[in-house]
């Protein structure tokens, strides 16, 4: 319910649908028949942001962190990975799919050319034995660990 | 990543999860890149430059570059990019003519397409510049230096064609480490890729004394 509570707040204050629902909610829970009933109102939905004060990211027994009432906030959706080398070359290479066995690949190729000429009538027909080839490489696994 | 997050959290595949997904990702994405940019290179052309740094003769030498890959028998194709360190591009991108303007501006905004900011797409680090030949001018701070020396390598490649890469879905793995005092877990990322060169002739380096890496 806790964690339910911080998503509530969380939509409070974007102002999203949710977030006007629940504070349609919190005034028809508090509605009453007091003059200073819009203000009671009011009190009780800013009070959502008044618990989350001083929500540190230390666990310590002394100090700001632990004596937080609430549970730090992280913008993880603002994350900032450690940034290095982009692949840049390799998104440009053609790609092809990598068979679901083997540590091989071939790519067949044609390292020389076939004959071609003039043909003169009664003589010998120009030919010539192409060289066949193919270039590989073994595939390799790549790893990252943390 | 703590055994205790594994225990209380890991099975909601929170944000955090994620994040560190993310994390593994784009270090795999730099061994990767480090790999494909090692094969290419090592059967590429090579260029021979200029002694001494001129925009001239850096066209100069560009332009022998692509006709390493265009007058190769048996290879033939049409060079398309060009690939420095984004040190080189910043120096050559600062040279001036005699009134101070500057000589290699880019044509195209950097980043295209300017609102994704997406490093997986196809315009990645693509500088926005067209050097002579029609080629693009890409970052890519892979590029190792020289051997032994302080000279960079500047590459000319028509990629598309004279590179084959092949790559599998990254395997994604959590091994506890029994009777550990810290109680961690390691988490592995590995995926299966080959990289060829359909044209090894297909990419050409061009490196001098001219391009050394210090310049900036």
């Amino acid at each position: 319910m806790a964690r339910y509570d911080r998503e509530l707040a969380y939509e409070v204050r974007t102002g999203s649908p949710e977030g006007r629902r629940v504070e349609r909610a919190v005034a028809e829970y508090y509605r009453s028949d007091l003059p200073n009933n819009r203000e009671l109102i009011a009190q009780k939905q800013a009070e959502l942001r008044a618990l989350a004060t001083g929500g540190g990211s230390t666990a310590s027994a002394s100090g700001g962190g632990g004596a937080a009432l609430v549970s730090p906030y992280f913008v993880w959706e603002a994350c900032a990975p450690f940034r290095g080398i982009h692949r840049t070359f390799a998104d440009q290479c053609g790609t092809a799919t990598l068979p679901a066995w083997g540590l091989e690949l071939y790519i067949p190729a044609f390292t020389s050319t076939t004959g071609t000429g003039q043909q003169t009538e009664g003589q010998t027909v120009r030919r010539r034995t192409r060289a066949p080839g193919y270039r590989m490489r073994r595939s390799r696994p790549l790893p990252a660990r943390s | 990543m703590s055994q205790q997050l594994s225990d209380r959290g890991f099975t909601g595949g929170g944000t955090f999860d994620t994040e560190l997904g993310k994390q593994l990702q784009q270090q795999l994405d730099q061994t990767l890149e480090q790999y494909v940019l090692a094969q290419a290179l090592g059967s590429a052309a090579t260029v021979t430059g200029q002694s001494s740094f001129s925009i001239a003769g850096l066209y100069q030498d560009i332009a022998a570059g692509r006709e390493k890959l265009t007058d190769t028998a048996g290879t033939r194709l049409r060079p398309t990019h060009f690939f420095s360190t984004s040190d080189f591009y910043s120096y050559v991108t600062r040279q001036v003519d005699g009134s101070q303007r500057p000589i290699v501006e880019p044509r195209f905004a950097p980043g295209f397409p300017l609102a994704a900011g997406d490093e997986s797409t196809k315009w990645s680090r693509f500088t926005g510049t067209i050097m002579p030949g029609g080629v693009l001018w890409f970052e890519a701070d892979a590029i190792p230096n020289l051997g032994t020396t302080a000279e960079t390598q500047l590459i000319v490649s028509a990629p598309d064609e004279a590179m084959v890469l092949a790559e599998g879905e990254p395997i994604l793995a959590a091994y506890p480490q029994a009777d550990a005092t810290t109680l961690q877990i390691v988490l592995n990322l590995r995926a299966y890729v080959a990289a060829i060169p359909r044209y090894p002739s297909g990419t050409a380096t061009i490196t001098s004394a001219a391009y050394t890496a210090s310049l900036v």
